[in-house]
């Protein structure tokens, strides 16, 4: 055993359990896998590569107390420094005066905001920069550069504390000797707070949505910070004040910790692209006291042409020499330091090597001072990497050692002046509820499908173009249809068993496609609203990539249906003992009973078509019975309920009406006539209660017409549509109106 | 106040000779298949003053009623309005009305080459670098992705060595008229500068980012002017209302004789469409590094995803 100056034992075996438990616990936290080729969700908006996976390293890179007394002193005054510059290019510009910066390479930067040209005099905004990062990369002989500016909407100190979280439950006793990270929670906390002059302003993180590459962190900080997560659909400009579209109305925001580019905050503002922003966010911001951290313009810091003057600047500007100097060069980190990087131990594919490290240090800004956080987000390079490029990601926590007296980290923090502004249990916004209703449909939904599926691969294979139709592949192919595009999967063929074989085949076909399907909406409207869910959910979640991917290629697996079933049963009870009940729960129980409703519903009326059918002797129909019971979860209820032979009238009894029974189209009804009361939709209760009592006047017997049933359907389906229209519409997304072209009467002369 | 990117120019000495009166009527239309249901528009469609021009009155009529109406001048020193329908409408109308005076620009007697000029623009110091120098900015529209042998050729046949400046701007302004053709068909309005130069032809737009583009690659600064022309009927007929349209040229930083006190009259107006260096019977609204920065109207509508229809007319009349 090797034991090196950074403490941590280097051991090969306890490193590798190490990395094992420290990937399960960063895929709990959602981080581990790329969510990618998702479907579409509920909104309309597809979901494409959301994340790049990254493997954090069990070896951190250590920095001692005298070093770190160094660099934050640089960090700080590096800050300070992009500050001043900022004030001055949006303000006086005293430095293209004095023809330090050519106003032509200024102008021509897409980066340089012309809105927040002499916008410092117009806001009521404190400061440029609230938050800074800077990468950093030390030569072998000790010297620190800064390799990276990030000014704009830096990224990385919830990754920092959610890597330190991880590697927590890992370490030995040596993290003892670590300075902690959580205390700048705290310090954000007041950097928001001290952006403006209002006293107690609620904050909202805005994110750019499930497609932002930094999303996991989006939803990491906003959660542990206490805010929403907020994106642009959420928001609307008023009255020159930002509002978050709730459940409960609109509720007044006062400070964005934006998350995206100031080139995409408004689409009004010239030269901005996309329409992830806010129609109008920046009037509110000049005259309705909405502040943005960091300002709008903060950007331009980071133009790759221009940064290579911003040292230069800065001391003709402040009269000091920056301690961290800017290499901008392109290539290797070894040729941008101009000497070759440091080598850090690193435990990379099962193997201790060394390699170079670029570390990631972030400072906050309050009224207070600036404060840098005593940690970074390390990433370790390949020697061959641009470090500027992000690259296939190994991440390294960083240990600041403290000295002793210095274990009780002394931020300089206020105490908190005002509680916390809002109830977000019931503060939901309307985009979230409306992902939880889809996340809710597409869970019970595959419950469902994998059920029938999972009947389908247990009936005796040697049965098939035997005989009349297997009634589990029927309710199987009644739960996937509408879904699933099947003229894709090709036509049956004339000869009559190839056909019954071609006809299973499509539908198992389709299954696995509507399965792929469900399941992946589940990922992906989770993905957006994780703030709701737990720890233990995000594992489960992580857990469904996995399965999902084994039944892709085959959907009859049994081994991977049983392990989906046991996932989405985990699933459902974390979603009813692990989720606070509010609005949101509301309403994803709603689409949960709604879905189950249908179920019930089209496994009645798979069984009264069965039973009724001339060409079943009574031996394939009590099969076929107690495949749809089993379908429906319910041939244990059964069992226990009648100690007789499959019955159709006892099958509608359990499947339609019996209260008892939590999988019965009648318990069912019942979960949702209180659901739309406790959301107070009460245009709803109405129709849900003419539904209910049809249903309760459908005879249990095998004359039912199973039309009657599907009647039921069609009725339950457009209530759910009037929920979804009148209570979750999300906010459409906003199109651009073309401008007038110039379009001349031609030459006059 | 210190935005105001030509700030000198207002009303320090100015221009002398006839004035002419035109009133202005610019209308935009937005007809939307589905009702939207918030709108969010901005425009810069009121006239500013600058040496040759003084702007008598002008408004902007919004339908439906608008909820929000806020009134700026942008960093450019133009009247920009950004205006918010937050209800239900399928129609949106933007009128704008205006009566401006303009002078005939004169026509600046220096000796100075476009060397010279150049060079003393790219040495600019104070706060004149500061109003002048966005103007030699390199942005998209003024610059091709990948036809610069094409814009060097062009400027190399006009700014020959020692070649005066005004003299520059004028075989500019030629060249460009008599090699490109005017076709309202061939380009939109966001057409990059390469397709301009690759098949010789374009409308107004193209044109006066051609000539800027030509201006700023050999170190002049260069401002793109959105406005309006008036326009003749043709012979025999009664001029129609609306048949005017937006127009579009550029203006060239030309420093003044005395350099240290006249900081006025220090820009130079040619419309390569027409071919007028300077122009006459030009209306000029605001002005920006390229079209984006005073484009009319343009906004956001929100809503279901669906058609929309635009119909703009514009009515230049000249007041006897």
């Amino acid at each position: 055993m090797t034991v090196n100056p950074t403490g941590v034992d280097h051991d090969p075996v306890r490193l590798a359990e190490r990395q094992a438990t420290v990937d399960r616990l960063l895929i709990a936290e959602g981080a581990g896998h790329v969510v990618h080729d998702l479907p579409v969700r509920s909104d309309g908006r597809s979901v494409a590569l959301a994340s790049r996976p990254w493997r954090l390293d069990p070896i951190p890179y250590r920095i001692s107390a005298e070093e770190f007394l160094w660099l934050d002193e640089a960090v700080r005054r590096r800050m300070a420094m992009l500050e001043s510059l900022l004030d001055d290019l949006y303000g006086d510009r005293r430095l293209v005066a004095e023809g330090v910066i050519d106003p032509a390479l200024l102008w021509s930067s897409p980066r340089y905001r012309l809105a927040a040209v002499g916008a410092a005099e117009r806001r009521e905004q404190k400061r440029w920069l609230s938050v800074y990062a800077v990468d950093v990369a030390r030569t072998v002989d000790g010297v620190w550069f800064a390799i990276t500016d990030h000014t704009d909407a830096p990224s990385g100190i919830g990754y920092a504390l959610l890597d330190r979280a991880v590697l927590g439950q890992v370490a030995g006793p040596e993290l003892a000797s670590a300075r902690r990270l959580s205390p700048m929670l705290r310090v954000l906390r007041q950097a928001f707070d001290d952006t403006t002059p209002s006293v107690g302003p609620r904050v909202a993180v805005f994110s750019g949505g499930i497609d932002h590459p930094a999303y996991i962190e989006h939803s990491y900080l906003a959660t542990a910070l206490g805010y929403n997560l907020v994106e642009g659909p959420d928001l609307v400009v008023r009255d020159r004040h930002l509002w978050l579209q709730t459940l409960g109305g609109l509720e007044a925001v006062d400070v964005l910790y934006r998350r995206l580019s100031d080139w995409s905050l408004d689409p009004m503002e010239t030269n901005t692209t996309g329409s992830s922003g806010v129609p109008g966010v920046l009037l509110a911001n000049e005259s309705g006291g909405l502040a943005l951290a960091n300002a709008h313009g903060t950007g331009v810091l980071q133009d790759p042409v221009l940064a290579r003057l911003w040292d230069r600047a800065g001391q003709e500007l402040t009269g000091d020499e920056p301690w961290l100097r800017l290499r901008r060069d392109d290539g290797t980190i070894d040729s941008i330091l101009g000497r070759p990087a440091e080598r850090v131990d690193t435990w990379f594919d099962d193997r201790l090597v060394e390699q170079p490290v670029v570390l990631r240090f972030h400072a906050v800004a309050t009224d207070e001072g600036i404060t840098v956080m005593p940690g970074a987000n390390g990433r370790v390079l390949a020697v061959e990497d641009d470090p500027r490029l992000p690259s296939p990601c190994l991440a390294k926590d960083v240990w600041v050692s403290a000295e002793p007296s210095e274990l009780v980290p002394s931020f300089p923090v206020r105490e908190a002046l005002v509680a916390p502004q809002v109830d977000l249990i019931t503060s939901v916004p309307t985009r979230a509820a409306d992902s939880l209703y889809g996340l809710s449909r597409a869970a019970e939904r595959s419950e469902a499908v994998a059920r029938a599926c999972r009947v389908v691969a247990g009936s005796p294979i040697d049965a098939i173009g035997e005989g009349p139709p297997d009634v589990a592949l029927q309710l199987l192919d009644a739960l996937t249809g509408p879904d699933v595009d099947l003229a894709a999967v090709g036509a049956p063929d004339d000869d009559g068993t190839r056909a019954a074989a071609t006809e299973r085949e499509t539908i198992v076909v389709s299954a696995g496609q509507s399965l792929d399907y469900h399941v992946g909406s589940m990922l992906a409207e989770s993905a957006s609203v994780r703030e709701f869910l737990s720890t233990t959910t995000g594992r489960v979640l992580g857990e469904l990539v996995t399965t999902r991917e084994r039944l892709t290629s085959r959907p009859l697996d049994v081994d991977a249906l049983d392990v989906l079933l046991t996932q989405l049963s985990a699933f459902s009870g974390l979603w009813s003992e692990s989720v606070v009940r509010g609005p949101a729960w509301y309403f994803g129980d709603f689409a949960r009973r709604y879905e189950r409703a249908v179920v019930a519903l089209t496994g009645a009326a798979a069984a009264v078509r069965c039973a009724a059918d001339p060409l079943r002797d009574p031996g394939d129909r009590r099969r076929g019975l107690e495949s749809v019971l089993a379908a429906n979860d319910s041939l244990v209820a059964y069992r226990r309920r009648h100690r007789s032979d499959v019955e159709i009238q006892a099958v509608l009894s359990l499947l339609l009406h019996d209260d008892r029974n939590p999988r019965s189209a009648g318990a069912s009804m019942a979960g949702l006539d209180r659901n739309a009361r406790s959301i107070g939709w009460f245009d709803g209760t109405d129709v849900l209660a003419e539904i209910r009592r049809d249903l309760d006047a459908v005879e249990e017997s095998v004359d039912v017409d199973p039309a009657e049933l599907e009647s039921l359907i069609t009725r339950l389906h457009s209530a759910a549509a009037a929920l979804h229209s009148t209570e979750l519409m999300a906010p459409p997304h906003p199109m651009l109106v073309r401008s007038s072209a110039v379009v001349d009467p031609g030459a006059v002369a | 106040m210190s935005n105001d990117l030509e700030r000198g120019t207002v009303g320090d000495r100015p221009a002398s000779g006839p004035t002419t009166s035109y009133v202005v009527t610019h209308r935009t239309a937005y007809r939307y298949a589905v009702p939207v249901s918030d709108a969010y528009t901005m425009t810069c469609l009121l006239p500013r003053d600058r040496s040759i021009q003084r702007v008598l009155g002008a408004s902007l009529d919004v339908r439906p009623e608008p909820n929000e109406y806020d009134d700026r001048t942008d960093v450019f020193g133009n009247r920009v309005v950004q205006v918010g329908v937050h209800r239900r409408h399928d129609e949106f109308e933007v009128v704008a009305t205006s009566r401006v005076e303009v002078r005939p620009q004169p026509v600046p007697s220096t000796p100075l080459t476009w060397e010279d000029v150049a060079g003393r623009c790219t040495a600019l110091q104070g706060a004149r670098a500061i109003r002048v120098g966005p103007y030699r900015a390199v942005t998209p529209s003024s610059m091709p992705a990948d036809g610069g042998a094409e814009l060097d050729e062009l400027a190399s046949a006009v700014f020959t060595p020692g070649r005066p400046i005004v003299e520059s701007l004028r075989a500019l302004s030629h060249l460009i008229f008599a090699e490109f053709s005017f076709d309202p068909t061939a380009t939109d309005w966001a057409t990059p500068l390469d397709d301009v130069l690759r098949h010789r032809r374009g409308v107004c737009q193209d044109f006066a980012h051609l000539a800027i583009a030509a201006c700023r690659s050999r170190g002049l600064a260069a401002a793109y002017i959105s406005g309006y022309i008036e326009t003749d009927p043709p012979p025999g007929e009664v001029k129609s209302i609306g048949a005017d349209a937006s127009h579009a040229w550029c203006s060239v930083w030309i420093p003044g004789e005395n350099e240290a006190g006249d900081v006025g009259r220090e820009w130079f107006d040619l419309d390569p469409t027409n071919d007028q260096v300077p122009p006459h019977r030009h209306v000029t609204v605001g002005w920006g590094r390229d079209y984006s920065d005073v484009a009319p109207v343009r906004g956001v509508v929100i809503g279901p995803n669906s058609t929309q229809s635009m119909e703009v007319s514009v009515d230049v009349r000249r007041i006897e």
